[in-house]
């Protein structure tokens, strides 16, 4: 990291993640059957510095984020270390997808290119998700409480995560896409 | 205490938090637990208000168990809900072991200041400096987004009054609407935040900051003989379980 970024910058990546976690602080819980799944706008610093420096500063900032929310919300432990290391997945997925899809449409007209953002984030948001959520995440942490289940982990990804992402795709492209354009004016 | 100690005991106990398996065994840890608060010296009330949150969530996870379990006798049954005798009693075994394991680490960050957490985590992190992860580094912008929490969210508190004096409504509307309530606080607020970071990055520059040369601690901390006692108690409640588990 020290080869990537200089002094500078590194402060910048911190002062996001703070930007980042002090958001994570208003989260609200959208999907009634799964309570711990909530939506928050931490993931506007990240996209806005993975846009400004690149994907190794989104990622430091989500990395910066979620260890700075499991220390002081989580109570460094390792239950609540599955559902930090979900959300940080999250927001690596979302970076990585509005990055690649800003870069590489470039010479369509700007509407066009906002909302084929919009839709491939959110795309690739809950096909990841749901993935991850079907064969790591819910399974883990099951097993790490020890619940003994008559419902299958399927059902659950189809009522709830599917819904939550696909939520939180569209809500926080939307944003991204008014704040984005009025910020990189200013910052040029 | 020693942070590290207090880390390396709180992870101690969530491992044996999951070997616990019959009533006498959870009973042992609610004692360990309950010795814990005490000599923490955290005020009751303040504890409870730390654990009210999380509770929720627990109680949530035990009425799923018990609502739908899958084995055992019987005693209530109403279209696809089934309650079961071993349903219930596994619900209590969550609620359990859940509850323990927030008491811990609520003791850690009731009784341990975030960056003593911190530097804790970076100096049981530290062998993976030879990996050429930057464990200082990271921790360093912890330290640093740690420092700007609550001055953001005062930043967040006058932005919000200043929109609203300006007239700005962030109640109502349709979800194009609230985005761009929500732009109106984000953008001043991440100015906010790239000057706080301009200013600090020029005051590290101007003195010299380098990242990959060894530094020294503000706080020094050492192991002494409470470590060592406290230590040794967790070691003997972690046989005992070992022993009186099924």
């Amino acid at each position: 990291m020290e080869n990537h970024f200089d002094v500078k910058q590194l402060v910048q990546l911190a002062i996001l993640a703070a930007v980042s976690y002090v958001l994570m602080l208003i989260a609200i819980p959208i999907i009634p059957v799964a309570p711990y799944m909530k939506l928050d706008l931490s993931d506007l610093p990240i996209l806005i510095g993975t846009m400004m420096m690149g994907i190794s500063a989104g990622i430091t900032i989500a990395t910066v984020k979620s260890l700075l929310y499991w220390i002081t919300i989580g109570g460094a432990s390792l239950p609540s270390l599955i559902g930090v290391f979900s959300s940080w997945a999250a927001s690596i997925v979302l970076l990585l997808a509005v990055f690649f899809v800003l870069k590489s449409f470039k010479s369509h007209t700007r509407k066009l290119k906002w909302i084929m953002m919009i839709i491939l984030a959110t795309l690739a948001l809950t096909i990841a998700m749901s993935l991850l959520n079907l064969y790591v995440v819910t399974p883990l942490y099951i097993n790490m409480i020890g619940l003994k289940l008559s419902f299958s982990v399927p059902k659950l990804v189809a009522i709830a995560v599917i819904p939550f992402n696909i939520i939180k795709g569209i809500v926080i492209g939307i944003i991204f896409a008014i704040i984005y354009p009025q910020l990189s004016k200013i910052i040029k | 205490m020693n942070p590290i100690m207090k880390i390396i005991l709180t992870f101690y106990f969530t491992l044996i938090v999951f070997l616990a398996n019959n009533w006498i065994s959870y009973a042992i840890l609610w004692l360990l637990a309950i010795i814990s608060i005490y000599f923490s010296g955290i005020n009751i009330k303040t504890f409870f208000n730390g654990i009210k949150a999380i509770l929720f969530i627990i109680l949530i996870t035990v009425i799923i168990q018990i609502l739908f379990s899958v084995n055992g006798n019987v005693i209530f049954n109403y279209g696809p809900i089934k309650i079961t005798n071993l349903g219930i009693k596994y619900g209590i075994f969550i609620f359990f072991r859940f509850t323990l394991i927030v008491i811990a680490s609520t003791i850690l960050t009731l009784s341990t200041k975030p960056l003593a957490i911190a530097y804790g985590i970076e100096k049981i992190m530290s062998p993976l400096n030879k990996l050429h992860f930057p464990v200082e580094v990271l921790s360093l912008m912890i330290s640093i987004a740690l420092r700007f929490v609550p001055t953001l969210i005062d930043e967040i508190s006058s932005i919000i009054k200043a929109q609203k004096a300006r007239g700005a409504n962030f109640n109502n509307g349709n979800l194009i609407k609230r985005a761009n309530a929500i732009a109106s606080i984000f953008i001043p607020l991440f100015l906010v935040a790239m000057n706080h970071a301009s200013d600090l990055g020029d005051a590290m520059v101007s003195r010299g900051y380098k990242s990959n040369v060894k530094r020294s601690q503000y706080h020094h901390y050492h192991i002494n003989h409470i470590d060592w006692i406290s230590c040794f108690t967790y070691l003997l409640f972690g046989v005992l379980i070992v022993f009186i588990r099924k």
